[in-house]
């Protein structure tokens, strides 16, 4: 739980994990500028994952949106808004907000993706 | 607790009469195996030497929303809490290894989402090797007939083909391919009465990539396993290769996306990830809906950089989902 905001850290889900490992130092001890940097690190990893959550719902006018590291807002252009804890939760509150299965295989979202790329 | 000190968790799986009981006799019996706390369905307590064997009752709890795949084994993950207070306490000896062996008829895959999830057990223990063994005299037969047969093999990291000396040898060959086919990934070794090559078996680098590495040999990966009618659907694996770095992000957008969806008819998933940067690519491993937290390798096991991801289906189009795939990394692009 963050001392400040008393929001609690949810379990990472493995989508969590960043694309580089900063490691520790040679013997092991994680000095200040290490942590800062994973952090950094973190909050651009989570703000990239909302924006390519984004970019797959971009046919429906869903947006995912990173909340001070700690969960995602999910919003529809109607003004609803759903928090999730990771990346999978996202799928099942963007269905419940169309009320329509979503699905990657999908012919029509392949086609919508590639007309935005 | 760093990952390299978690205990390994062996689990042994396979069909009924398969000979899971008498690989895991010789495999305490085999110096590699060390002290070893055991975990079954069936027995009671029952002391064998210096080992451990405990009972464990068919308590599941299924998650909302969530598949058989995904639900949690509160039984498994309460004795393997208990074993481990148990050993700090100084109730038990020390252990090195736990073996879970399960049911005939058990779904191994929410025994690997326990472990990976439960927030306690994930911190001291790691799925070693899903072991499942399949015999030649029935093993067909079995695949044929029993969804539960094949998505034991399915999940696997190994096979051990047991019952080898009652059966033609070509027999044993359609054994092998129809093995081939349901689960490239898969290390397959044979055995004689429980005895196999169990150095092998545990090697820390032998965790079921042969079809990646087929890939590479190949220049475009191996040829698509035709789709086999089985006992659950029509089961294919292939080997998709991607030539340029992925996003990263966009890659867990997309497969959570695609899990959601179609995750009970994902029966496996491994691969090694090429997501730009330094060092070794990242490795991708998951059995249906469950994906372990995905390892970091200093350097790239061969000269071939390119992405090969195996994916193991049934009834669901592969070629379909490399199509998904390219278009949502194509969509990262421009984003």
């Amino acid at each position: 739980m963050c001392v400040l905001c008393g929001v609690l850290w949810t379990e990472d889900h493995w989508s969590e994990a960043g694309a580089e490992e900063i490691p520790d130092e040679p013997d092991g001890t994680v000095v200040m500028e290490i942590h800062m940097a994973r952090r950094g690190q973190r909050l651009r990893d989570r703000a990239r994952r909302a924006r390519m959550a984004s970019t797959a719902l971009r046919a429906w006018g869903i947006t995912l949106q990173d909340w001070e590291g700690s969960c995602y807002i999910v919003r529809d252009r109607k003004g609803n808004s759903a928090v999730v804890p990771d990346l999978a939760q996202v799928w099942e509150a963007a269905e419940d907000m169309l009320g329509a299965p979503l699905d990657p295989l999908d012919p029509n979202l392949l086609a919508a993706l590639r007309r935005g790329a | 607790m760093s990952a390299e000190n978690r205990l390994p968790v062996l689990i042994v799986s396979g069909f009924l009469g398969s000979g899971k009981t008498t690989l895991l006799r010789r495999f305490l019996q085999h110096p590699l195996a060390g002290e070893v706390a055991i975990i079954v369905n069936e027995f009671g307590e029952v002391g064998i030497d210096h080992h451990l064997i405990r009972k464990t009752d068919e308590r599941t709890v299924l998650l909302d929303h969530g598949c058989v795949c995904c639900s949690m084994r509160s039984d498994l993950a309460h004795a393997l809490r208990e074993l481990l207070s148990k050993r700090d306490r100084g109730v038990i000896p020390r252990f090195d290894r736990v073996v879970i062996e399960t049911t005939g008829l058990a779904d191994p895959v929410p025994i690997v989402h326990t472990i990976v999830s439960d927030p306690v057990v994930r911190n001291h223990f790691r799925v070693e090797r899903l072991v499942v063994t399949l015999d030649a005299v029935s093993g067909q037969a079995n695949l044929d007939t029993y969804g539960e047969a094949v998505r034991q093999v399915a999940a696997a990291d190994a096979v051990i083909l047991t019952k080898l000396d009652l059966v033609e040898e070509e027999a044993v060959d359609a054994l092998r391919a129809t093995l081939a086919a349901i689960n490239p990934t898969a290390m397959v070794l044979d055995s004689a009465f429980g005895r196999t090559d169990f150095h092998r078996l545990l090697a820390a680098d032998s965790a079921g990539l042969g079809a990646l590495e087929l890939a590479s040999a190949n220049g475009t990966g191996p040829e698509p396993a035709p789709a086999v009618a089985h006992g659950m659907g029509a089961v294919a694996s292939r080997c998709i290769v991607i030539d340029r770095p992925l996003d990263w992000h966009m890659f867990g957008v997309w497969l959570t996306m695609l899990l959601h969806r179609h995750g009970s008819r994902i029966l496996r998933m491994k691969g090694f990830l090429n997501v730009g940067g330094e060092g070794g690519p990242l490795v991708l491993e998951g059995v249906q809906h469950v994906i372990h937290a995905p390892r970091h390798l200093r350097e790239w096991p061969d000269d071939d950089r390119r992405s090969r991801i195996v994916v193991i289906t049934r009834d669901l189009d592969i070629d379909l989902i490399e199509e998904s795939l390219h278009a949502f990394q194509d969509a990262a692009q421009s984003a």
